[in-house]
């Protein structure tokens, strides 16, 4: 299990979550963000979210304190888990498959 | 109901095209986020934690069809295909994006609505008794003062810039169904001997971090002349007010500090000092916004309606809705439908689409094309037919609206909590789900009789924790959520504040915690004792018992 940091923003079009990837991009996909666990490598993300923020593409980007075990990625705070996932509770249009499978683990 | 003007449209076009210019100028760069946030809140627009929420306003929670089936409309053509009705009688969209906003926006001008000043610390959306006109108990509307006071406040160059938000609610009638001890600014009609109408200014009440029940400060003003007193509280209130700390700057802090009395003192002061319009002008302006909201035509009908009596009598479950659901219309054959948005383990104040349809459609067939938003997140038709409502209960229920709870245990008020909210310190949704899920059965409801639960899920209780007869509010630690329940609350005209129970529960205790207090009442409570009278009468101490005794 490794424990860092993803970068996490809110898309400046649309408003949704998205975190970036290792190729620059941004995705609605916790599981597919980049994660810094070294602090200088965390640094230098919080970096590029300022830089993302001044071309206009996202807006409010901040790191997010997560733990990545095999390919799943997890916040450890329950705002940024339920951030990443979206609402617990079923509403029209949730993503599919849920990304709660079950709440009881958020609220773990 | 109220009409835009021509100036009221114009002015509400105008000011969709200025957003619009706005928003393509933040989407190709020209404006920094930090430009355009007071640019979108002050058109409602917020960001959220999944994303953007735009907050319109509902004036005093009062709706026509056609505008509930354009809330369905932007909701499927923009959103996905629902909405939230508030505390506030709003509704919330949570999902739109910035792009289409200002089409949105255009979509809610087109039949005569806005989101201007549902943010911001100036004057809100002003809320109102959702029975206003229609309740057997009231003196008169109070819409028209409601549209008097939306129309002064709005933009109002002086109070746009306060030093925190300011919500005011108006009733006409002596049972407040309004909160109006709850906000900044609170009106109750009255009568003088002579039969004219004043008002009972109540000023600084409000709920939050810092609860308080608002204090009287005029018993009977004058109708003519409530603008210019309303006008001068808002001087005093502008003047004074804090703004070193925006957790002490709403008018409840400032009326702590000074003191009622200086307060008052200074209002009066200034009430006579301000030069103001005769109150002729204003009663002429009021002459003409009550033209709006006169009566519909209502037919002349017997109290007591041979098809509603047969139908209760051969459905018991109908009989129920009637009793719980159904309030006395002040003309006869009459009678005001509460709709539940609170079904069993669902969404408290959700609607979807296809709801909001199926509530318009009712609303054209039964009840002057009128319905109404509650601050409890329910929907009301004020003017259902009593012979029509046995056909009113069957389409409700056919599309999941035919709960019977209204003000009982299943009817909870819950803000959207830490699903949807980016203040929100915990959820509060499963909560009300998971309690609503285990109060369930109707029998047992009507049992246990008038129970008001509200759960927040942050102290800025947007989900009236302080004043629900049993107060939930949900809190972290660590990273955990929790849940302090408070118990003896009310909004009623004998406001009280909740006191805290004791040590927090988790989301799994909750539902039992509730099950807990529910069962010590039914075990103490007197003869027809209510809920609320009881926890009065024996103050907390049972209820800790049975809480936090070692087994």
């Amino acid at each position: 299990m490794d424990l860092g940091h993803v970068l996490t923003a809110n898309r400046l079009s649309d408003g949704l979550v998205v975190f970036l990837t290792p190729t620059s991009a941004w995705s609605e996909n916790i599981d597919e963000a980049v994660l810094a666990v070294e602090p200088l490598a965390a640094a230098a993300l919080e970096k590029r979210g300022v830089e993302f923020e001044e071309t206009n593409l996202v807006t409010g980007a901040y790191l997010v304190e997560a733990e990545r075990e095999g390919s799943a990625i997890t916040p450890t705070h329950v705002r940024e888990r339920i951030r990443a996932c979206g609402p617990t509770v079923a509403y029209l249009g949730a993503k599919t498959p849920p990304c709660h499978a079950e709440p009881a683990a958020v609220a773990a | 109901m109220y009409r835009y003007d021509e100036f009221d449209q114009t002015f509400v076009d105008q000011r969709v095209e200025q957003f619009r210019s706005q928003t393509s100028r933040r989407l190709s760069g020209e404006l920094t986020e930090e430009e355009f946030k007071p640019l979108r809140l002050m058109n409602g627009l917020y960001l959220q934690l999944h994303g953007y929420m735009l907050r319109v306003a509902i004036p005093y929670g009062t709706l026509s069809a056609v505008q509930m089936r354009a809330l369905a409309d932007i909701s499927e053509k923009y959103d996905k295909g629902y909405g939230h009705f508030t505390t506030r009688q709003n509704i919330q969209f949570n999902w739109p994006k910035l792009e289409d906003t200002p089409d949105i926006l255009a979509d809610l001008a087109s039949v005569e609505m806005h989101a201007i000043q549902t943010s911001g610390n100036c004057i809100r959306n002003v809320t109102a008794d959702h029975w206003a006109g229609v309740a057997a108990d009231e003196l008169a509307d109070p819409r028209p003062v409601a549209e008097l006071i939306r129309q002064w406040s709005s933009l109002h160059p002086e109070f746009s810039f306060l030093p925190r938000k300011f919500k005011v609610a108006v009733t006409g009638a002596p049972a407040d169904r309004a909160a109006v001890k709850l906000h900044d600014i609170g009106l109750r009609m009255h009568l003088n001997e002579a039969g004219e109408r004043g008002w009972e200014v109540i000023v600084g009440g409000g709920q939050g971090r810092t609860p308080m029940v608002g204090v009287t400060v005029r018993d009977f003003l004058p109708e003519e002349e409530l603008l210019g007193y309303l006008e001068a509280i808002m001087r005093v209130y502008n003047l004074f007010g804090r703004r070193d700390n925006k957790y002490k700057a709403r008018i409840k802090i400032l009326i702590h500090e000074t003191g009622a009395e200086e307060f008052s003192r200074l209002v009066e002061e200034e009430y006579a000092r301000a030069p103001r319009p005769s109150v002729e002008v204003e009663r002429k302006e009021l002459d003409r916004i009550s033209a709006y909201f006169a009566p519909p035509h209502y037919e002349q009908l017997s109290a007591i309606s041979p098809e509603l009596e047969g139908h209760k009598l051969q459905n018991p479950e109908f009989a129920r809705w009637v009793r719980t659901n159904v309030g006395a219309h002040r003309v006869a054959g009459y009678g005001i439908v509460n709709i539940s948005l609170k079904p069993a383990g669902g969404i408290p104040g959700d609607a979807t689409a296809e709801q909001m349809r199926t509530i318009a459609d009712l609303a054209d067939r039964f009840s002057h094309s009128e319905i109404r938003v509650s601050h409890h997140q329910n929907l009301v038709l004020p003017d259902v037919k009593l012979a029509d409502l046995y056909d009113v209960w069957t389409v409700l229920s056919a599309d999941g609206m035919g709960e019977a709870n209204i003000g009982l245990l299943g009817d909870i008020i819950s803000c959207p909590g830490l699903d949807y909210c980016a203040l929100a310190t915990a959820r509060s949704i499963p909560i009300a789900q998971s309690i609503s899920r285990q109060f369930s059965d109707p029998a047992r409801l009507e049992e246990i009789g008038p129970l008001r639960v509200n759960i927040s899920g942050c102290i800025n209780a947007c989900g009236h924790h302080h004043v629900g007869h049993i107060g939930i509010l949900g809190l972290e630690k660590k990273g955990k959520e929790f849940y302090q329940v408070t118990l003896g609350g009310h909004s009623g005209t004998d406001a009280s504040i909740g006191g805290v129970l004791g040590k927090g529960f988790s989301e799994d205790e909750i539902a039992g915690a509730i099950e807990t207090i529910v069962d010590t009442y039914l075990a103490i409570r007197e003869d027809g004792e209510s809920f609320l009278d009881c926890v009065r009468r024996v103050d907390t101490a049972p209820f800790k018992e049975a809480l936090y005794a070692p087994a």
